[in-house]
């Protein structure tokens, strides 16, 4: 089979399978839907790792129409793509081992709404012109408003309905000014436009959709609000979706153009946004908002490093977001938490608590996981930046191990099992050598004092500043107003920008 | 232009619901205007192909628009109906008295 016809069926496998439901349900009145999901997911599986396979040493772009009609629907890969729909596939691979189908998605309309979103997802993966991201875009977010309702988070599903909207309303007017230049809706990693005001609303589009700050407040809501297993498939793509937008959209042709204002804008908003959520995730008292907030600061690492022109960091970085995300959601399904009060940790099992701390150190940058190379690589040649990161893993591992600190029923003894495996790792990549340019440095050892000392860190930090610790819910969310009024500073600030 | 400033004033200054729905709607209502707008030629004819057409609109951004639209009417109705939940919930769409679950 040609590659082209497999882009071409790789965003139709899902709608086949919605027929295929709607077939068995009302001729056979028979219910099959979990179970199309299951050959769903694998079939994109399947699809998916082939067009990686193919792409995966590509130079230029493919580029494709369906029919020879000027208008016609386009289709483009390249190998920056890869990474985009390797984070797909791996949200798919966790659907699929992760058993919970049926209790995330409790009904027949709700499993083939999840089939559409899907579709989407994999629709923007493929897609070669704006027209069609957009309606993908749209078919994906309308789908997610829906399953989010369905689980009783009104308020969230609305706000982020909102809050999608108003991303794509700065979207279409980012289209009106590039048709009118441009007289086309392709876009590829070679595209341009030859005027700032595009980039400024094309960026931001994305930066509201990636939850970059300050509309960041989205995020914990609506992944929050989820069930597990869709909260798992809202970490990994449609915010990463975000920056699939920032890449193709903004950075790549900002810095082709050397539009340097409007990656300044994103820099300083990438910044702020590690920042505060760092200190988000340390003073957040529900565990999964502290879950999603580290994934607000991983949009925000990415949009740094893409600013700079490191795609390829950067994407690696997303894919491996999207596994650890992963796992961290899929495990706050596994702690049992305390009801009373605040949602807060009392009971887990002996691998859960491994897995956390697992996450922990990947959610923070802390070595030997994998985020704390990439970080590093680009780190050396910014020390400011290393500087923040280093600040930030502080804020970040304190604030996830505050939870463990005072209500699991860990001795403290056992950690210690947990750590001399980190060191062993560690140990074996020193020695080896088998990761180039990677040093013991200053950041390393500071992360190891972190380590050892992070649950007293923790402690003394949370008690130091409880008082603090709604600060965030009354300063900033519930409260739309005012995050509408961000979203109109921040158009002001970028036109003052690129003036 | 006027219009959608307007829009945008009640978008962020608004505390009920339904309103901020109705000044999103009026602002891509503008963009959907302002695009139409953009693909419109003087004394051009509707792009329906037939022998001897000479000059026609462009078919682009009204197809675009057309999508735009319905994506509108979806979003529409998704919000409404969440908000008529919302009030049957908490009995209230003021922004001001609500909050997170």
């Amino acid at each position: 089979m040609r590659i082209n016809n497999i882009i071409l069926i790789f965003p139709v496998i899902p709608v086949f399978f919605v027929l295929i439901n709607l077939f068995f349900r009302y001729i056979f009145t028979k219910d099959y839907s979990h179970k199309t999901v299951l050959f769903s997911c694998l079939l994109q599986i399947f699809a998916g790792s082939m067009i990686i396979w193919h792409f995966f040493d590509f130079s230029g772009i493919l580029k494709f129409s369906i029919t020879e009609f000027n208008y016609s629907i386009l289709f483009s890969m390249d190998r920056f793509k890869i990474f985009f729909i390797a984070s797909y596939l791996i949200t798919l691979v966790f659907v699929i081992i992760s058993y919970k189908i049926r209790e995330s998605f409790s009904t027949f309309y709700l499993r083939n709404i999840f089939l559409f979103f899907l579709a989407g997802c994999s629709g923007l993966l493929v897609t070669g012109d704006m027209f069609n991201f957009y309606v993908s875009y749209e078919l994906m977010i309308i789908c997610a408003y829906a399953i989010i309702a369905s689980n009783g988070k009104f308020y969230a599903s609305l706000k982020y309905m909102f809050f999608g909207t108003i991303s794509s309303l700065f979207f279409l007017g980012g289209v009106i000014y590039f048709y009118m230049a441009h007289q086309t809706f392709d876009f590829n990693s070679e595209f341009f436009y030859n005027f700032p005001v595009v980039g400024l609303l094309f960026a931001l589009a994305f930066i509201i959709k990636s939850g970059i700050f300050p509309i960041s407040f989205w995020v914990p809501a609506c992944h929050g609000a989820a069930k597990s297993l869709f909260s798992v498939c809202l970490s990994a793509f449609p915010v990463s979706v975000g920056i699939y937008g920032l890449f193709y959209f903004v950075v790549v042709p900002s810095n082709t153009l050397a539009y340097d204002s409007i990656l300044i804008f994103i820099r300083i908003l990438a910044v702020l946004t590690i920042i505060s959520s760092a200190l988000f995730i340390f003073f957040e008292p529900v565990l999964k908002k502290a879950v999603a907030w580290s994934s607000v600061f991983a949009m925000g690492t990415i949009a740094l490093i893409l600013s700079y022109g490191q795609y390829e960091i950067a994407l690696s970085y997303m894919v491996v977001h999207a596994f650890y995300k992963g796992v961290f959601f899929l495990i706050l399904d596994d702690i049992e938490y305390d009801r009373q009060g605040v949602s807060q940790l009392i009971k887990s099992g002996r691998t859960t608590r491994i897995y956390y701390v697992l996450c922990v150190f990947f959610a923070a940058g802390i070595f030997p996981t994998f985020t704390h190379f990439i970080k590093g690589n680009f780190g050396k040649h910014f020390p400011g930046i290393k500087f923040i990161w280093i600040v930030a893993a502080v804020l970040i591992t304190a604030g996830f191990f505050k939870f463990r600190y005072k209500y699991f029923k860990w001795k403290k003894t056992k950690d210690f099992y947990v750590l001399s495996f980190f060191l062993g790792v560690a140990v074996t990549y020193i020695v080896l050598k088998k990761v180039p340019r990677i040093r013991l440095d200053s950041i390393m050892v500071l992360e190891f004092i972190l380590l050892f000392y992070s649950y007293k860190l923790a402690h003394f930090l949370y008690n130091k500043f409880y008082i603090l610790k709604d600060f965030g819910n009354h300063l900033f969310y519930n409260n739309l107003n005012r995050e509408f009024l961000y979203v109109v500073i921040l158009f002001v600030t970028g036109l003052f920008m690129i003036r | 232009m006027a219009v959608f400033f307007i829009a945008v004033y009640g978008l962020v200054t608004s505390e009920n619901l339904v309103r901020k729905i109705m000044c999103l709607n009026i602002i891509e209502g503008m963009i959907i205007f302002l695009f139409i707008k953009a693909g419109y030629v003087e004394e051009a004819v509707a792009p329906i192909l037939k022998e001897g057409l000479l000059i026609y609109v462009d078919p682009v951004p009204q197809a675009l628009m057309l999508t735009a639209i319905v994506v509108g009417v979806c979003f529409n109705s998704l919000a409404l109906s969440i908000i008529i939940k919302i009030y049957q919930k908490r009995g209230t769409v003021n922004v001001g008295e609500l909050y997170e679950d």
